[in-house]
This record gives structure tokens, sequence and C-alpha cells, in this order.
């Protein structure tokens, strides 16, 4: 029977470019469905009304949303976040969110695809050993690094990941005078800080153009093509082929199965609200876990009666984020020259530092050896009425006059912040899960996810740890106001989880090429395989892993 | 904007010398600005008098009327996307201070002295409610303050260079500002 297309990708963020750009290299007729529009660089300002005030990247929340539980004493508070300050929506557009990603790239390293069998299980965490190694996936990592675009400087450390190519395509990014000060600070302490990878072009190269140095990248669009998004790096390409095309605000409400469970068809509305069928030989998932989730648990069919690919009733179960704590240090102007100030006010260069020395945590003070994670020292975001917004609370109630206008002037002029990020692994447990709302539909008359925010304690533990000890470097640095904390609160622009990939049909949704194992036509290639998702920013490892699965189902096909 | 449309904008509004040239670059909406939130002319004087008072001007730091706050604000609540709802909560929140100042002075708050001004506005802070309009108020002045000019506050970029902030590039240009995108 004839199909319109060979393969049909939902979703076009870092989970679905990498199909969509192999397949269609691959001489394969793909589609590519996006719920948002189609963006382009001469898109993409400095705008802080844009970016962040208004919701312009995103769905009104009033006409699709999402509802969240988060922890409130011995039950669970319920919010939706048409009512709330919660927004999950991360970026709707074609290239997804990640076209607005900072670009922190990091790879797993080959512990996280067996912490079960290196450190045993952990109570209240459902731990779980990958279906593949690392050497399976490390010649992806490396495909990412030439064909996404990663500059960076390989540095021997005692955590390094084994690697094939001895260095990264494009060199580090230019980097701030405060990165030197770590580097010294690091050295007298004995602690190796390394040149963060980002995915981020340091010169013109595949057919983009180098960074500007501007100052704000993540959580805005790229204006120069330098951010290795999904639509930069991989779509704009595949729709080069000739044999790929993308249908923008095309928003996927259910796919159809026959009766032997098989994938017949998607149903979606365009841009007009008209209802539309496409149908193809593969279909390909990759919509962010929570609404890929959502997707396969609204797609009931005559086999599917707990949703699409469910028979383990796992899909959106072990949902995750990146985990991990925080922290600043501010560096005022009167310590330095006036040359020196002048240097420290760029907002251009990058920070670009991170440590890996505490990926794993041996040290009796904190006790068992312990899965740890990693440092990311960064700037503050630059977006200023964000950060002048947050000087209106002052510790008395509000602030406002003269006294607000002198803190502004001190806050802005006077000194500049480091940002610490830490990272740990989410543990996936079950109280972190999506399932969909009983009552809440959304404009398509569809129940919307319900997402629970469970976490587990060691999470706080170990991102304490680490804020603690990048608060440690920040004082060597002779900054002042430090502040490290840990926190259970999800940062949801970092989701992973939901439909955990494993060999047993009964403990995982997908087998190893993440193929569900239910539904022979049907791949997810977001984050959503993840049994567990590493103490990092984990988007390499998204884009890694789909050009894995591209490669399996090149071959089927 | 189609001249017009401008003469709509500013048509019966008692403020129109504190509208700034800016104004015209604001977008295509259609409005009586009376009717938007159901302010008078004369409650929109009260609401540049709060502004005013949360950030006042000054030689070498510019205030509330310096950046346009009023018009940013009025035309904030204009947009049509901007719900009733919180248009009436702005209102609603004017309303309760200018009730607090008549019960505690006898006098509209456009008539207090400035210290009289700012004890009725730290208690109406004491009110959740009205606590949470002093800070949506406050944001709105810091939004007139720290967006890019081309949205009509900010001008020349006073308030940047004030607070020495580097902005990005590019920036924002007509036909692509967020409510073109």
């Amino acid at each position: 029977m004839s199909k319109d297309f060979d393969v049909c990708v939902i979703g076009s963020g870092a989970g679905g470019g990498p199909i969509a750009y192999e397949l269609s290299k691959a001489g394969h007729s793909v589609v590519v469905l996006e719920k948002g529009k189609w963006f382009k660089e001469d898109d993409f300002y400095k705008d802080e009304m844009a970016c962040c005030i208004h919701e312009v990247f995103t769905p009104n929340l009033k006409e699709e949303q999402h509802v969240v539980e988060t922890e409130k004493g011995e039950g669970w508070r319920v919010q939706k976040t048409s009512e709330s300050s919660w927004n999950l929506w991360n970026g709707n557009l074609v290239g997804g969110s990640s076209n607005f990603m900072s670009g922190f790239f990091h790879r797993l390293k080959p512990i996280d695809f067996k912490l079960k069998s290196t450190f045993g299980a952990i109570e209240g965490a459902n731990m779980a050993d990958w279906p593949i190694s690392y050497d399976d996936l490390e010649p992806y990592y490396d495909k990412v690094e030439k064909v996404v675009g990663i500059s960076g400087k390989v540095v021997k450390h005692k955590f390094q990941e084994p690697r094939s190519s001895k260095d990264y395509p494009y060199p580090p990014l230019t980097s701030h005078p405060l990165s030197k000060m770590i580097d010294t600070a690091c050295d007298e302490m004995g602690i190796t800080s390394i040149p963060m990878p980002r995915a981020i072009l340091s010169k013109p190269a595949l057919d983009r153009s180098s960074c500007s140095y501007n100052g704000y990248c993540g959580g805005l669009g790229c204006a120069t093509g330098a951010k290795g998004s999904s639509r930069a790096a991989l779509l704009d390409k595949a729709v080069k082929t000739g044999k790929c095309e993308i249908y923008p605000q095309s928003h996927v409400s259910r796919i159809l199965s026959d009766e032997k469970g098989k994938i017949t068809a998607v149903e979606y509305y365009n841009k007009e609200g008209k209802k539309k069928h496409v149908d193809a030989k593969i279909y390909v998932v990759a919509c962010q876990s929570i609404e890929t989730a959502r997707l396969l648990l609204n797609s009931t069919g005559k086999k599917h009666k707990k949703g699409l690919a469910n028979s383990s009733g796992l899909v959106g179960q072990n949902l995750m984020f990146a985990g991990g704590g925080a922290g600043s240090g501010r560096f005022n102007y009167a310590k330095f020259s006036e040359k020196q100030v002048e240097a420290l006010r760029q907002n251009g260069p990058f920070i670009n530092r991170t440590i890996h020395d505490y990926y794993v945590i041996d040290d009796p003070d904190f006790g068992d050896k312990a899965k740890g994670g990693v440092i990311d020292f960064v700037h503050l975001h630059p977006n200023p009425l964000a950060r002048a917004s947050g000087r209106i609370s002052g510790r008395d109630g509000l602030v406002w006059g003269k006294p607000l206008k002198r803190d502004l002037e001190s806050y802005f002029r006077d000194g500049r912040y480091i940002k610490i990020e830490a990272f740990c692994d989410w543990l996936p447990n079950q109280d972190s899960f999506v399932k969909l709302d009983p009552k809440v539909k959304d404009k398509y008359g569809m129940p919307v996810a319900r997402a629970r925010f469970g976490f587990h304690g060691r999470n706080l533990q170990v991102g304490y740890y680490l804020a603690a000890k990048a608060g440690e470097v920040l004082k060597k640095m002779g900054a002042s106001n430090v502040i490290s904390f840990a926190s259970g609160s999800p940062p949801v622009n970092l989701v992973a989880g939901t439909c955990r990939f494993g060999d047993d049909p009964k403990t995982s949704v997908l087998n190893k090429d993440c193929q569900a194992h239910d539904v022979d036509n049907l791949y997810v290639t977001d984050g959503s395989f993840m049994p567990n998702a590493g103490s990092a920013p984990f988007t390499w490892t998204i884009y890694a892993n789909s050009f894995r699965v591209a490669d399996k189902i090149i071959k089927r096909l | 904007m189609k001249r017009r449309e401008f003469l709509l904008l500013t048509a019966g509004f008692a403020l129109s010398n504190t509208l700034p040239l800016q104004a015209k670059k604001l977008p295509n909406v259609v409005i009586e600005p009376n009717k938007i939130i159901g302010l008078s002319s004369d409650q929109w004087q009260l609401m540049d008098a709060v502004l005013n008072h949360l950030f006042p001007s000054e030689a070498n730091a510019p205030g509330a009327k310096d950046v346009y706050a009023t018009a940013w604000l009025h035309n904030a609540l204009a947009m049509p996307k901007t719900e009733q709802s919180h248009r009436d909560f702005m209102r609603d929140g004017l309303m309760l201070l200018e009730k607090l100042a008549n019960k505690t002075h006898q006098k509209s708050f456009i008539q207090l002295s400035e210290a009289q001004r700012e004890s009725t506005l730290r208690t109406l802070e004491q009110d959740r409610e009205g606590r949470a309009w002093l800070r949506e108020t406050l944001r709105y002045i810091l939004e007139a303050l720290l967006t890019d000019p081309i949205y009509g506050g900010n001008s020349e970029s006073i308030g940047w260079k004030w607070l020495k902030h580097q902005p990005g590039f590019p920036l924002p240009v007509v036909g692509k500002r967020y409510y073109e995108l």
C-alpha cells in the first residue's frame, strides 16, 4: 500500500532533527510535523519582550497547558500552569527548544550506562542499567561534534571519557577574563578546570556563521546560526536534499493504530485548525518527554487500550530532569584596576568552565562512594528586566523609590556575578511521572499532561555537595556574597525519561534500538528513552542517540 | 501606524502631554483609553502620580516620567491580547489605594504630601492584594525602563545607559517586534 512518506517524525527538536537529516540524506522521504511556527535566523533578535515576557515561542497557556503536582506536606499540591508561574513548554517552533539552549555540551560517561551494577540499588530509586554501552554511543557522540558542530578542547582529567577523535573539530570559544581567574583558583586547589564544550561554532563552518559574541545566548534564538540547534544544524540541510518536508503549525493530537497494533496514520491539526492525516512506513515520536508520553497515552487503539506502546504501563513513568544545585558569587569592581574593570564588564565572551572531578564522589565526609556530577560556571543571564525585577523584593518588603534606584545602580554598575550550576542525576522514582489529567483538556479537546515532580533525597545531598565545592572555588577567587544551595525543584527545560528503553518488555517501553516493544513501526528518539539522564545537561546524548537510531531505521528501510 | 488609529490612541487621553512620540511606534491597535480599564482621565492622573512616586525622576537617574511609564502601562493594558481580568486588577488596586488615602487623610492620593504618599503606599503593601498590585506596578515601570527602545519606553536607551547595561545584537526592528513575529 502506498504511503505518503517513508518516515513521519513528530517533533523537530534535538530528538527529531537527526532522524530527518540522516533519513533524507539516505534518500528516504521524510515529513516532520511541528506544532510551532517556522522561525528563521532573521526572526531572532535580542529582545527580552519576545524571548521572555510574552508567549511568542510557546502556546497560550489558556489554550494549551499542563497540570503540575508538587510536594506539599504529606500530599501533592495540584496547579494548572495557566493559573500558576509554571510553564512546561520550552519552545514550540521548528528546531524545538534546541533553538534556545545554551549548548553546554557534555557526554555521558561509561559508568552512566551501568549505574545500578556499579553502585548498587538505591532505596526509593528505580535504577536500571542501559541495554547499550558507552562504546555503542561513542561513534555518535563523535558524529554530533562534527555534524552539529561542537567547539572545545580536550583536557586530561580523571573522568575524561574515551574518545575516537583526538580533539574537538572547532577550537574553544573566546573566554571571559573570569575564566582565567577560575583556572588559577582551581590550580591552587588541585582541581581540574576544563574548557566547557559548546554546541556553538567558534568559526564559520558547515555553511553557518560563527558566534557573534553578543552576550545573549541561552534562552534566546541565535541570529547567526552558530548555535547548533536542530533547525540550523540539521533541518535546514535535510530540506535541501529535496527529500524532507517540514509541516509547521501542525499539532499532532493522536496516533492511530489498527487491530494488529500497527500505526496506520497520524491525526494532526494544521495551521487553519483543520483536522488532517498523514501516513508513513515508520513513525518517530520526539516531542520532549512530557508531551511524548501524553501523545502516546492519548493514542489508545484496539490493541493499545492503555495507550500506544503502553502494555508495560510504564509510559509516563520515571520522568526525570537535570537534578542538582546552584549558587553564585559576586566580584565587586572596586577591587580591580580600571583596565581590569573594562575587561570584566564585557558581555560577549563566555566563561565556559566546567569541573568533572566529582563525577564520582569518593569522600568520607559525604558517605559511601557515590555517583556525583558536574559543575558549570556561567554568566548570570544578562536580560536586564529579569535581573532588575529580582531587586523589587527586599528583606523587609517591597523596595521602591530612591532606595530601589540606588540598589539598581550598585547591582548593575559596581560588579558582576558568576553563576554556579551543579548537575546530578535526577533519580527516577515512583513520584516523578506523567499521566493524563482527568479533567483539563487542550483546545483540540484532548486531555493535557499532568506531571508529578517528586524528587529523591539523594538529589539534594549530591546537589548541595557539588554546589558547595563550586562555592569554595568562587571564594578562592575572591568573590563576595557567595551562596550555594541544592533544590528539588525541577528545571523544566531539561527533561528526560517517561519511555525507558531496555531488553525486557515488562520493565521498559522501548527496546535497545528505541523501537517500541509493542509497536513495530514506532520509534521514540527524544530524551524519553533514558533510564537515567546523566549528571550534566543531556542534549548531546539526545542528539547522539537519535543519530544512532537513524542508522537502525536506515538499515531496516 | 495609520494616523486615524494614532488619534484614537490619544483621544480623550488627559495625559496626552506625557504620551511620547514613541507612541507612534506602538502597535496597530484601535483603542479608546477611557474604556479600556474604565479609568477616567483623573484616574490616569492618579496612576501617573503613583508611578512617579515609586520611581522618581532625579538629575542623574531617570524616573518613571523619563521612560514614559504611564503611557507604557496604558499601552500594555490596551494590547489586544491583554486579558480583561488583568486590566481590572490594575484598576482595582488603584482604587484600593485611593480609598485608603480618602480614609486616612480625607484626601485624594494626588493631594497628599510625599511623606503621606509613602505611608499610604506602605499601608497598601500590608494588604495581600495591594502588595501584588504594587509588585505588578513596579514591574511595569522596570519594563518601560529596561526593554528595547523600539517599544516606546527606555527612550534613547536612557535606562540602559544609566545602569551601564550592554544590550545584545541584533536588536529588534520594526516588523520583528514581539507582536509581529
